[in-house]
């Protein structure tokens, strides 16, 4: 009998073909030792107990979970990571395929699906599609709708080819190209495209699909010491006293940070800086930091932070936004509690429901989303070699989190350095600040290497949600079909601080009214502030929102006049020449209705409408369609402005600065496809540099789908002049007129005479004789293109592009328990251009599945201000063995002010799926839920059956 | 992660004294699916976790037509749906083991462990009720044998004793003309917990008109999952019928408990016990008729 005291053991395993030994705590998990002592960080801790798959190996031929294999399991195995599948420097078929078949996004799942996938492969090399998924159901995959993940490991089994995949036409996805007379004119007419257009795989796809990617958590640098943050256990009480003394007289313990400590501002956020670094009278929301304890080990740093006490003085909280804009209601801030009120008006609306011969009038309410990243919260600090305070971590601009902490620690800007690590994507989430400024100060005071990692729980517990709200929504229609008239008030639960809130609540009152012309419209808006946890930008927000509203009701008006909902939306859509809302008239193309007639050809909507409904005794099915617009950029004039450099070098290669962060979207390889198109580059020739506010100009944050549009045409904007001036080179080195060159796969040559040709990296040797400069900068004022809105009557110019995309969706209902199965869902959105295909199609399918879990279970489910669904046990996000049959539709009809006409696509795919569902259980069964999420207990108690 | 020590046993005695020794706070390491996330989470004090899977008892699985399945309490989950024969016999028990968890936590899972953690929806539970399994435990005093049903009581808690563990599972062979099913409700379409389970046996008569008996068992509805006595009872030596199998669903509703919490209304829950005990049956007297 071995009953092990010492808490020791020799651990020994055979990890990808090599002998092991280590003396290590039988009481730790496998995952821990791969990665602490063995550094083998490609098996992720997302979930850590369990529910993810982010951290699957092969053990003896079998996946298992390092998070939840203690150390005596592993203990004699043949263990094989994602570190060991690779073979003499080739890649895994796998891997291969992964990369080829667009399977993953921010990539932080991507090593736990290729080991999962291998160990189903290994056993099974021919797998049916079901197989596929249920051997995949354990792993979570937040980014891509798994569809093309699935697709990988097919292509991995060679029972798809990357022709089949990649066709302009599948039977899974299909680009239509619109054009115009307009189009003729547009500089790029007439080229011909050798990058855009054309599917590239991801640039980082390597150290995404071998798990070399390094995230914040996979940083460790000699003598780092650890800060865990003390938080507040209540949602809304006074400080009355914080003792940190037995904390600090822990050995191991350096220092314990309160708001005493911060040199700076104790504040920080977005537009309204109401946030404390550290709580100092007040805490306003559960788990608000109020100290940080910094120490040698993460351990001691937890045990520590029980030590700290905190006296309360317990208030009463407000937890409903409604409760919170009453007059006596618990004051959050001493402001009030109404943070901000959005109103606008157009035309009279008295008169519009005088015309109206029907009146619909609904209250929707919507949850706190969370974002869900799989990567948790985590900050590292540390000096630089040159001496600068640099952060390391997954925010999603590296310009706010400099801005914040420089300000929290009372430093100019030159002193920090904020640089994005490989992110676990973001969402929206990231656009608000967590460990950051606390790592930063945790370094600035103690000069040392400072770590903070979030767990799960305590990422889902702190971080933002997305704002729940309550709307309420009357129309009024005419028998003939117009829209007269639309009236909303709509109340958004800010949390405890401002944040994104107003943003939000802004472009919800704007879009509530959806991508229809009503001639009189009004609407009042309000954020408020409650002691719930804080809310943020989030996919697609102010928008999935309301337009779940906006949807559910034309459903709802359309079968209150008797009309099919496709014809009724088909009347009511903005078009070229219509106005909006904000009374901006829409004098371009405008793609609603063709998203409509476009989703219609695939889905046949009158056919599948007119099938019977019951499949059984037991379920109904049906059919359900949305129609939805969305701003891609800030809009309304807010300064928006993006700065980037592109260098061609003196190899032949360039090098684009920007100062966004990919967080899994995509969009480095857009640039990157962006600059090889214009200077006549391959893409493997282009490096980005990006996510380091030392050596990229700001270029705002990767947010409301602007990185295509925005920043894509300032990296177009640094290219031209570049693209002028190799053109002008090679005329004079070729001695031909510029008319006859073109560029191209590296090199300059003569249209009429292949023979006359000279490479790119020549040439660009040739810049400085010539006098011109290789380094250009590209500008994009993107808040030119909108007008600030009216204070008065909300109206203006909101944004521009303008989003148009329509869904349509096939459930089953299970009359008997309430269950819907969501079958099939076409989605038909306007990009502009395709300018990457099988990425747009990415964003497409993985919009949906955040619009899956939004619209069916996704819920952080606050009780009295807390968030009970803190881990992949209880929040309930989309698997592999939930992924409806989905048909991607890319519309392009070139956008003239877009990068080749593009505009983007990360936001819009989520906003239509929660109303496509709901109307499509409407058909099914007859019952509409205006409660989100519509879960089968919600559906099955509206039936009486 | 809170201190504790760690021990492997290699017999049923070293296993039994060591349990002895430690009381309560010790606690059994075999999948380790469980526990491990347990004590993280700190909603398990334990000062001695014991692995058991040097114990060559809980390691064992067989079948033959006389004695039934034996199933060691440490046999992972994949072992047992893998094992061509029990999965052609004891399909109502194969409905809930490829239940539990994805592959990669089939892997290691066990069926004693799904036990011994008591929850009141374990999906396991009712279907080794309905098979008639019982559970030979190992103690100071030897060992002694209970039904499935009398083992747990309550949520995470169970009869064993100090010193006891269980040892493993004994499934009797099943009759002839008999069949067995085990479903769940979730909301997604895997990876949830039950909201509510059941699971149903029958022994049919030869011409399958009639139920010779019936068990019926329940999970997620009541502190524990329940053998729904009266709702098998209802069945006995009547015949095959909608309205017959309606009350026996009525008669399970009856007793259920449930509770309302984040998965599920009591009321809801409730109307899906009704809901799915007709299934179940239903599913049970197929797989009756097809072994005749």
């Amino acid at each position: 009998m071995d009953l092990n005291q010492s808490h020791t053991m020799l651990f020994q395993a055979v990890i990808n073909d090599k002998s092991v030994q280590l003396e290590v705590d039988p009481r730790r998990t496998l995952l821990d030792i791969l990665r602490e002592d063995l550094d083998l960080t490609g098996a992720k801790k997302a979930c850590d107990i369990g529910t993810c798959g982010s951290c699957t190996v092969i053990m003896n031929g079998k996946g298992i979970l390092a998070c939840i294999t203690p150390a005596e399991r592993a203990h004699g195995k043949n263990i094989q990571t994602i570190e060991g599948i690779s073979q003499n420097g080739k890649l895994h078929p796998l891997q291969e395929a992964f990369i080829k078949g667009h399977g993953f996004q921010c990539g932080i799942c991507t090593p736990g699906f290729i080991m999962a996938a291998k160990a189903l492969l290994d056993k099974n090399p021919n797998p049916t599609d079901q197989q596929i998924k249920t051997a995949l159901k354990t792993n979570i995959c937040r980014c891509t709708g798994y569809q093309q993940l699935i697709e990988s490991v097919k292509l991995a089994a060679g029972q798809l080819k990357e022709e089949d995949i990649k066709a302009r036409e599948t039977d899974k996805f299909r680009i239509v190209r619109y054009t115009d007379e307009e189009d003729q004119h547009l500089p790029w007419a007439q080229r011909e495209f050798k990058i855009i257009g054309k599917p590239q795989p991801r640039i980082e796809s390597e150290s995404r699909v071998t798990g070399k990617a390094k995230y914040t958590a996979d940083y460790k640098i000699p003598g780092m010491i650890w800060g865990v943050t003390v938080r507040s256990t209540h949602t809304h009480a006074r400080i009355l006293n914080i003792d940190t003394s037995s904390a600090e007289q822990m050995a191991g313990v350096y220092r314990v940070l309160t708001w005493r400590d911060v040199p700076g501002e104790n504040a920080y956020g977005k537009k309204i800086r109401d946030q404390q670094v550290f709580a100092r009278d007040k805490v306003r929301y559960y788990g608000e930091p109020i100290a940080l304890v910094v120490a040698e080990t993460k351990k001691i740093a937890e045990e520590a932070a029980r030590l700290v006490k905190i006296d309360y003085e317990i208030l009463p909280g407000v937890y409903d936004p409604e409760e919170a804009m009453k007059p006596d209601a618990p004051q959050v801030h001493e402001k009030g509690n109404i943070l901000s009120h959005y109103h606008l008006e157009k035309g009279d609306i008295a008169k519009g429901f005088a015309e109206a011969e029907v009146i619909i009038e609904r209250k929707y309410t919507t949850q706190p989303q969370d974002h869900s990243p799989l990567e948790s919260e985590a900050a590292l600090a540390y000096y630089g070699e040159d001496g600068k305070l640099t952060v390391i971590s997954p925010g999603q601009s590296v310009f706010f989190d400099r801005l914040n902490i420089i300000r929290a620690l009372g430093v100019p800007k030159e002193d920090v350095r904020c640089i994005q690590a490989a992110i676990g994507a973001a969402y929206g989430k990231r656009e608000a600040v967590y460990a950051q400024i606390h790592a930063a100060l945790a370094t600035f005071l103690t000069g040392k290497p400072v770590k903070i990692e979030y767990s799960r729980e305590e990422t889902m517990l702190v971080t933002t949600k997305r704002t729940q709200l309550r709307t309420y929504l009357k129309t009024g229609v005419k028998k003939t079909g117009e829209i007269v008239a639309l009236e909303a008030r709509i109340i958004g639960d800010a949390g405890a601080y401002a944040s994104w809130s107003l943003n939000i609540m802004r472009k919800a009152g704007v879009l509530v009214s959806g991508p229809y012309e009503i001639p009189h419209v009004k609407v009042d808006s309000y954020a408020v502030y409650t002691n719930n946890p804080i809310t943020c930008a989030t996919r697609g927000f102010g928008a999935a929102e309301t337009e779940f509203c906006t949807e559910s009701h034309v459903d709802e008006m359309a079968h209150a006049i008797g009309m099919d909902p496709m014809e009724f939306r088909l009347k009511n859509v903005l078009r070229r020449g219509s106005k909006t809302s904000t009374d901006f008239q829409l004098d371009f193309y405008v793609p609603a209705t063709d998203t409509i007639l476009e989703a219609d050809k695939s889905f046949h909507w009158r056919e599948k409408r007119s099938q019977t409904k019951v499949v059984s005794d037991d379920v109904r099915r049906g059919v359900g369609m949305a129609t939805i617009w969305y701003g891609i950029g800030f809009g309304s004039g807010i300064e928006d402005t993006t700065d980037v450099i592109v260098e061609l070098n003196e190899d032949g290669t360039a090098t684009v600065y920007v100062g966004t962060v990919d967080y899994g979207n995509g969009s480095n390889t857009t640039f990157a496809m962006l600059t090889a198109e214009m200077l006549g580059l391959s893409l493997d020739k282009i490096n980005i540099v990006n996510g380091d506010s030392d050596r990229t100009k700001n270029c705002g944050s990767t947010v409301a789908t602007k990185q295509t549009y925005t920043t894509g045409n300032a990296v177009v904007a640094a290219c031209i002049p570049l693209r002028k001036d190799i053109f002008y080179i090679a005329s004079k080195l070729l001695n031909i007129p510029e008319e006859e060159v073109d560029i191209g796969f590296n090199e300059a040559y003569s249209m009429k005479d292949p023979d006359k040709k000279i490479p790119i990296a020549s040439l660009a040797k040739q810049f400085r004789q010539f006098g011109k400069p290789r380094r250009r900068e590209g500008l994009f004022h993107h808040q030119k293109l909108t007008t600030p809105l009216d204070p008065k009557t909300g109206t203006g110019k909101a944004w521009f592009p303008i989003a148009f995309g329509t869904q349509m969706a096939e459930v089953e209902v299970n009359v008997k328990t309430g269950k819907v199965k969501v079958h099939k869902i076409v989605a038909a959105h306007h990009v502009g251009r395709a300018l990457n295909p099988q990425s747009v199609r990415g964003q497409i399918v993985g919009g949906i599945s955040f619009g899956w879990g939004f619209a069916l279970c996704e819920d952080a489910n606050y009780q009295n201000g807390i968030p009970q669904n803190l881990n992949y046990d209880k929040y309930k996000l989309m698997r592999s063995t939930d992924y409806p049959d989905i048909e991607v539709i890319a519309l392009e009809k070139d956008e003239k002010s877009g990068p080749f006409g593009a505009i983007g696509i990360g936001e819009p795919p989520t906003i239509p799926v929660a109303p496509a569902i709901a109307n499509a259980i409407y058909d099914a069964i007859g019952v509409r839920v205006y409660d989100l999420p519509i879960t089968p207990e919600k559906v099955r108690s509206l039936l009486t059956l | 992660m809170q201190a504790f020590d760690y021990a492997s046993a290699r017999t049923v005695g070293e296993a039994v004294s060591l349990l002895t020794q430690h009381g309560e706070r010790a606690r059994i390491l075999a999948g380790g699916t469980d526990i491990i996330v347990q004590v993280r989470e700190g909603r398990r004090s334990v000062d001695l976790l014991l692995d058991i899977k040097e114990i060559p008892e809980v390691n064992q699985l067989s079948y033959d037509p006389i004695n039934g399945l034996r199933i060691g309490a440490a046999v992972p989950c994949y072992k047992i749906y893998e094992h061509a024969e029990i999965a052609a016999v004891y399909p109502g028990l194969i409905d809930a083991v490829s239940l539990i968890g994805g592959i990669q936590i089939q892997g290691r899972a066990t069926l004693g462990g799904n036990l011994c953690n008591a929850s009141p929806a374990a999906d396991t539970i009712p279907a080794l009720i309905v098979l008639r399994a019982t559970c030979l435990i190992a103690g100071p005093q030897g060992t002694r044998e209970v039904p499935v049903e009398q083992f747990c009581t309550g949520p995470g808690r169970t009869i064993l004793q100090r010193g006891e563990f269980l040892l493993s599972f004994r499934l009797p062979p099943p009759q002839k003309h008999s069949g067995a099913r085990y479903l769940r409700f979730i909301p997604r379409n895997e990876m949830d917990i039950a909201v509510v389970g059941v699971g149903a046996s029958v022994v049919l008569n030869e011409a399958h008109t009639r139920f010779v008996s019936a068990r019926i068992a329940l999970g997620a509805v009541a502190p524990t999952p329940l053998l729904a006595v009266e709702a098998g009872e209802i069945l006995a030596g009547k015949e095959i019928s909608e309205e017959n199998i309606q009350r026996a669903a009525e008669a399970a509703q009856a007793i259920a408990r449930p509770i309302s919490d984040m998965r599920g209304t009591a009321e809801y829950r409730r109307h899906l016990v009704g809901i799915l005990t007709r299934r179940t049956l239903q599913g049970a007297i197929q797989r009756a008729k097809k072994e005749a």
